[in-house]
Order: structure tokens, then sequence, then C-alpha cells
């Protein structure tokens, strides 16, 4: 147990500031990382699949994707529930926030957290990671090729929702 | 025409997303909050798998104490109406429920549901007064001021303490008179009757045992054969079962112990409160919604009974958490849930409410969750997944 729990705490150290980074860009919400990182490194404690991870960095980045495109979901649903306004980062400024049309990149974000599974983790990992399809594949186990057929298929049916939204 | 969004238009959004960078402070403090987290987690103990509600509600934000008080006093808190058990003319009957009319206090242990739930509430009981502690919950006091309509928990080890109101809960000006007036108001109800004369053998000792119906209810009441005193009492309504052990009457009690005051040196909150008037279908339609998306991330639960809800602690924490809502957000839905709760508890309806939400979706309109029959209504009200409310013949219920 304790050599598991190194194991962890290790990679916490090594890549708990770009897991962090990566939540931080997905949510656009300082105030929920903190809660986001800690939820990201008790599943991976809790999970089995975790042990058997041949990248364990890699499990981890999909599992941090997931948390946060979980994350927005709920934050949405909250919304609709409370009917209230959820702050988003516009009421909440940051150095990103004050530089761009915080709206725009919401949408492009909530467009992503349709897409399936795979979809999602190639687009967040080739455009937002900025990974090479080579590194995406790796992680991911696949073909480059596969990748970069994926990623395209994923910024058409992007392109799709964006402009019906536009409508 | 539609107007098309560019494909470098997406892409430089990201780009744009991918430039941000956290603050470096806030990255050091998160990592260092995760560290801690996870070392606290993964060191746990075996034995502290069985979470404590208490503990876990009382630790962090005030809205939890609010949310577990009304469980705690949603489900238990009829119990005063148990205890006012209807009377008969039987002379055997009346010796029983004497030393009940008599008491000044008394002390007792409260199960809900069955028998091996492993949840036992101890009330000591003063007036209107209560002093209740809970077998999960080591080491905190809750004292029930009805009268004031509030409630007090006192956590010792971490010497903490906080109020909660109960606005407009059903008045209990004072607890002997209280029974008394519930004696009288069930003894005149035309369907009542009483069962006596059965023995039976609780830990090698003959009990007299007797069965009074009335309404919806059951109430049996085991006595000692010789002193006639009560030592067990059951209330079966549709939807829920409560048992009373260990009962003691005219106990000498210190007058301190029922105190509203917090200790000194403990650190004091106000955690709100929770309305226990007007409490509406609606309310109880907005506690499924919160229960499906919060807790059960999604799903309706597969239980709403009372005696489930003092289990879902640990969930309910865990799903606030996730949801990642501000402070007031987490405030506003713990209200809300917990209101819907107090309709269930006292339950207006005609016979028995249904329950079938297992496994059913949040949004699934096909099917129905929920369904009663308000009073004095010929149809009934179905709820169904998506939230949705229908009036239905009788005929057409779910089977």
């Amino acid at each position: 147990m304790i050599e598991r729990q190194q194991k962890i705490l290790q990679l916490l150290d090594t890549s708990g500031p770009c897991l962090h980074r990566l939540l931080a860009r997905l949510t656009r919400r300082e105030d929920a990382i903190g809660d986001l990182l800690q939820e990201l490194f008790i599943r991976l404690w809790n999970s089995k699949t975790f042990d058997k991870a041949d990248d364990p960095l890699a499990y981890a980045y999909r599992t941090a994707i997931n948390l946060a495109f979980e994350w927005r979901r709920r934050q949405q649903i909250m919304c609709q529930s409370l009917e209230v306004n959820c702050p988003a980062a516009q009421d909440n400024p940051s150095a990103l926030g004050k530089m761009i049309q915080a709206e725009e990149l919401e949408q492009v974000l909530d467009a992503t957290s349709r897409l399936s599974d795979l979809a999602r983790d190639v687009v967040v990992m080739r455009y937002i990671e900025q990974d090479s399809y080579e590194e995406i594949a790796e992680r991911l186990g696949k073909k480059p090729q596969h990748m970069r057929s994926v990623c395209a298929k994923a910024m058409a049916q992007l392109r799709e929702v964006l402009t019906r939204e536009k409508v | 025409m539609m107007s098309e969004m560019d494909k470098r238009e997406i892409e430089r959004r990201f780009e744009v997303i991918s430039q941000f960078e956290p603050d470096p402070k806030v990255v050091a403090r998160d990592l260092e909050r995760a560290r801690k987290s996870l070392i606290e987690k993964t060191t746990e103990k075996q034995t502290t798998k069985q979470k404590n509600i208490w503990r876990i509600i009382m630790r962090s934000k005030t809205f939890k104490v609010a949310a577990a008080a009304v469980i705690i006093i949603t489900v238990s808190l009829g119990i005063h109406e148990l205890v006012g058990i209807p009377g008969s003319p039987s002379v055997a009957w009346a010796d029983v429920i004497k030393p009940i009319l008599n008491a000044r206090t008394a002390s007792l242990d409260i199960r809900i549901g069955s028998q091996d739930s492993g949840f036992v509430i101890h009330d000591d009981i003063m007036g209107s007064l209560i002093r209740r502690t809970v077998s999960n919950a080591e080491g905190v006091d809750i004292i029930i001021d009805l009268e004031q309509q509030k409630l007090l928990t006192i956590e010792h080890a971490a010497k903490k303490a906080a109020y909660v109101g109960l606005d407009g809960l059903p008045s209990f000006q004072n607890y002997v008179e209280h029974l008394q007036n519930l004696i009288i108001k069930l003894q005149d109800q035309p369907d009542f009757h009483v069962e006596d004369g059965v023995m039976e053998e609780i830990e090698g000792r003959e009990y007299i045992v007797f069965v009074a119906k009335g309404h919806n209810d059951t109430i049996t009441i085991w006595a000692d054969a010789q002193t006639a005193l009560p030592v067990r009492i059951e209330h079966k309504t549709p939807n829920m079962v409560i048992s009373c052990d260990n009962m003691q009457f005219d106990v000498t009690f210190d007058e301190a112990l029922f105190s509203m005051d917090v200790p000194d040196g403990y650190t004091t909150e106000d955690a709100g409160a929770i309305n226990f008037k007007d409490v509406s279908e609606s309310d109880f339609i907005e506690s499924l919604r919160i229960w499906a998306e919060i807790i059960e991330d999604g799903q309706f639960p597969d239980s709403i009974n009372l005696e489930d809800l003092v289990k879902i602690g640990p969930k309910f924490e865990k799903g606030m958490e996730k949801a990642g809502l501000t402070d007031e957000q987490q405030s506003q839905i713990a209200i809300k849930w917990g209101q819907g709760l107090v309709f269930l508890r006292f339950f207006k309806g005609q016979g028995q409410w249904h329950y079938a939400g297992e496994g059913v979706k949040l949004g699934d309109g096909q099917k129905p969750i929920f369904w009663y029959q308000p009073q004095e209504s010929e149809t009934w009200r179905v709820i169904y997944g998506d939230l949705r409310v229908e009036d239905v013949a009788e005929e057409n219920l779910p089977k």
C-alpha cells in the first residue's frame, strides 16, 4: 500500500503542474481546479485500471479530461436547475479572461464536451495541449494516422455544432 | 444562408485556451492540497471506512449541518407521536400506558427500520427539550428545543457547535401534554381496537404484547408481565417502521444536559433553517431532482425510504464536492433537498406513497418514479423520470 501511495505521490510531484494546467484550461475557473485536482488523484488511487496502465501519465491525462468535462456538464445542469447565472470566466477575471471573448471559448469547450470520448481526448491533446499526432497516438495506444483521421472528423463535427449554434 | 464556422476560427479559440497558464501561487496551493488530501485518504485505517455522517458533515461547511439536521429530525421526530399510542377501555392496556401518561421525563432508544439496521438514536427527554445522540456519531450531542424550534449540535472533539432553525415545526409545547392529547384523540377513532393477551419471550423474559390498530398505523407494545411497564414499542406506518427500546420514565436528569447554550471555548455557527411549514409537492420534486443530479450522478436513488436516509451522508458529501459549486449554491441545494424530505416525512396524502425510481435516469419521461393520492382527491399524482406530474385515475396507475 505504501509503495502504491509513493507511486501516485511521485506522479503528483512530477506531473501535477501539467495536470493542473490542463484542468485550468478546460474549466477556465481557477476556483474549481483545486477540488478537481484532489478528485483526480483520489480517483487514481481508487482505480484498479490505473495499476495496470502501461503509461500512468497518459491514464492520468485521460482521467483529468474526463473529470473536467464532467464538471462542465454539471455546471450546465446546475445553472439550468437553479436558474441562476453560474459565474463564467468574465465574472472571475483571469489573465486569460481579460484578453479574450470568454463566451466564444465557453462555446468551443461545451461543443467539445459533446464529442465521443476518443474524439474529445484527441482534440484536447492536439489543440489544447498541442501534442503531435505521434505523441497522441503513443498516449492512447493507437496509430498516428488514426489519430489524424479522428481529429479531422471531430473538427468537422465541431464546425457543424458551432455553426448550428451561431444561427 | 447559414454562416459556417471556419475551421481556423475554432483553431484560434483552442489556441487562446492553450495559452492559459494558471497563477504559480494557485498551482502550488492546489498541489499541496491534493498531496495532503491524498495522504489523508490513503492512510485512513480500515475501521474508518464506516463513515461517520456527523463527522463528515461537521468538518466543513455549515449547510451540511442543516442538511443532516433535517435527516435526523424528519426521520425520528415522529417518535413522540408513537409514544402517544392509542388507548382502550382495557384495564391492562390502561396500566401499560399509565407510566407514559404520568412521565415527567423519559429516556429511550429509537431504531428506524429493522432491528439489525445498526443505527440507533438515543433520546433523553425533559418536557419540550430533547438531548439526542446517534450511534454512529461518537462525541456529538444534539439538543432539540421543540418550543423554541431550534436545534443545537455540539461536536466535542472539534469544539464546534451549530444552531439550526426548525421553523414551522409541528407544535409540541409540552411533551407529556402532547402525549395525553394524542391518546385522547386516537381513542375517539372509530376503527381503533386493541388485541392483547399474547405472551412473548425477549432475551429470556416474558412480556405481554399489545397490538393496537387504527387508521393506517399499527402499534405494538411489549410490557413487563409483573410491573406492566412498557419495554418496547414498535410503530408501523405504510412507509416506515420505528421502534423504541430500553424505555425508562421519570428519570432524574441534570437540567444542564439540555442547555441550548454553547459550552465555553467552542466556536459557534448559524447553519440556517429548515421550514417545516407549507411544504409542497413541488418541494419534493425539487428534492428528487437534486437527489438524482447531485447525489446519484444522474440517476434516481434505489430507495427514498426514510430509514435509508440515515446512510446517505457520505454520498451526499461526495456529490456536493463533485458538483464544484459555490458555498452559496451548495447551501441553497442542501436546504431545498431537506425541504423535500419534510414533504415525505410528514406525508399528508391518503394511504401509502409508492416509489419506483430505482435504475431510472433523470429525464426519462416514460418511467413513473413516484405516485400518491392527495387528501380528498379521486385521482393520483404520478411523477415521471423527467419530473413532470400527471393526474392519473386509479385504474391507470403504474403496475
